[in-house]
């Protein structure tokens, strides 16, 4: 069994191919964007503390020098020789201090392996202590995942792994309710949902029911190809217990020849952590099992891996 | 009139929220409790003829009494946000939030009512 992080001052935040460790209070205030490009503002109950803001440029030319002196001419400013974060795995980076105490200080990057381009703004005029916690204790911990490698995803409590070349298409992040979706240039769609406490989520609906709505908006109907089967996971070393079900996704009639497309999902219940894990595959070819059976147990990473570490 | 300022996160952490007196409770089934208390209506509805105290009753479910039962006036926000994440096993940011949120629709209705240390308050705005 995998050795459990202990309670610490620092929680992980993962999206869209980046990670970050921050503060147990900060929480996502804003998030805009999707896969190629967007942006996070973190801050706590009473504040905007940092803004994390990327972009792939998808090209394996890309003139990073360049592209960083551009970057600091349009801010107006100078980098800073000294003092600045460092996060590993970025190249052409820079630091350039806020002037005043309102003044943001900013930070640029380039991560080739993700073929990312960072940018991070730390807000003036906020405490110190809530500076300096962003500076040399979140920023520095900033790292990305290689474009070819399964991305990470941790937010709020909830933590998932979606396989490479998966790339976010919609998200619901509602209190207890956390859901990605996510799809390939292959046309495979992948939807992995935690829901918790689940013992209120159970009070609610029975484990089997938890499967029969979907979360995103879908054409195409379910047609179920059998009665859902019990079904078991493994994952960090614990066995999991749940319900699988099969069947296809059609059109409505008379277009329910066109295009259909086979469906696999599963839910479990992670009676440690209080949570339903729920992943669904849907493809235009056989479902993949062994894709749900990944996704469910490598949920909930940041708890369960040995400090969360990549 | 002074202008209404908005308090720090620091300082609405260390509130003491507290029940207001209720009228009666009642166990609801799903393992959540009904509470019935008095309440001032508007000066202006009595012109009206409306009585000038009236009953509103509100159930909440299991989470929701957990929290309503956690203001009993010595607890603070923060130990209430506590309690809650690790009982919950959530996290920090998201316990804070949804109890916050709760609390302050408490407020709202009137079932709770905040106490916060002024001289913290003064202290802050010095």
């Amino acid at each position: 069994m995998a050795a459990r992080s202990r309670q610490s001052c620092s929680s992980f935040l993962a999206w869209a191919g980046w990670q970050m460790r921050a503060p147990e209070h900060w929480r996502p205030l804003r998030i805009e964007g999707a896969w190629e490009k967007g942006s996070i503002i973190l801050g706590d109950e009473g504040q905007a503390i940092m803004q994390v803001k990327w972009w792939r440029h998808g090209k394996e030319n890309f003139n990073r020098a360049r592209w960083a002196r551009r970057r600091l001419r349009k801010a107006g400013a100078k980098a800073a020789a000294d003092g600045r974060p460092a996060p590993a795995g970025f190249e052409n980076a820079a630091w350039v201090p806020g002037r005043g105490p309102a003044q943001a200080a900013l930070w640029y990057g380039c991560a080739p392996a993700a073929r990312l381009v960072m940018e991070v703004v730390v807000s003036g005029g906020i405490p110190k202590k809530d500076q300096r916690t962003a500076t040399s204790r979140a920023l520095p911990t900033l790292k990305v995942s290689a474009h070819d490698a399964p991305t990470r995803w941790a937010i709020y409590g909830a933590s998932f792994e979606s396989p490479a070349g998966f790339v976010l298409c919609d998200r619901r992040l509602k209190l207890g309710d956390i859901a990605l979706r996510l799809s390939s240039k292959r046309r495979e769609r992948l939807v992995l949902r935690q829901v918790y406490p689940s013992a209120l989520a159970l009070a609610r609906r029975e484990l089997a029911k938890w499967l029969e709505f979907p979360v995103f908006k879908e054409h195409r109907k379910y047609r179920p190809a059998g009665p859902p089967q019990k079904w078991s996971v493994e994952s960090f070393g614990r066995q999991l217990d749940g319900i699988r079900r099969a069947g296809r996704k059609l059109f409505p009639f008379p277009l329910d020849v066109l295009a259909p497309r086979y469906s696999a999902a599963a839910v479990v219940h992670d009676e440690e952590l209080g949570r339903l894990l729920v992943a669904e595959y849907d493809s235009r070819g056989a479902p993949d099992d062994a894709m749900l059976a990944d996704a469910l147990a490598s949920m909930n990473w940041a708890q369960l891996e040995s400090g969360g570490e990549a | 009139m002074s202008p209404r300022r908005k308090l720090d996160r620091d300082t609405v952490l260390s509130g003491r929220p507290e029940q207001a007196p209720a009228v009666r409770r009642e166990e609801r089934p799903n393992g959540g409790v009904k509470v019935t208390f008095r309440r001032v209506r508007r000066r202006w509805l009595g012109w009206f003829g409306g009585e000038g105290e009236v009953e509103r009753s509100f159930g909440l479910d299991v989470l929701g009494r957990e929290v309503y039962e956690s203001c009993d006036g010595k607890s603070d926000v923060k130990a209430i946000v506590r309690k809650f994440a690790n009982k919950h096993r959530v996290s920090r940011a998201e316990a804070e939030l949804a109890v916050s949120t709760f609390l302050k629709t408490m407020m709202t209705k009137g079932l709770i009512v905040m106490a916060i240390d002024k001289d913290r308050v003064q202290r802050k705005r010095n």
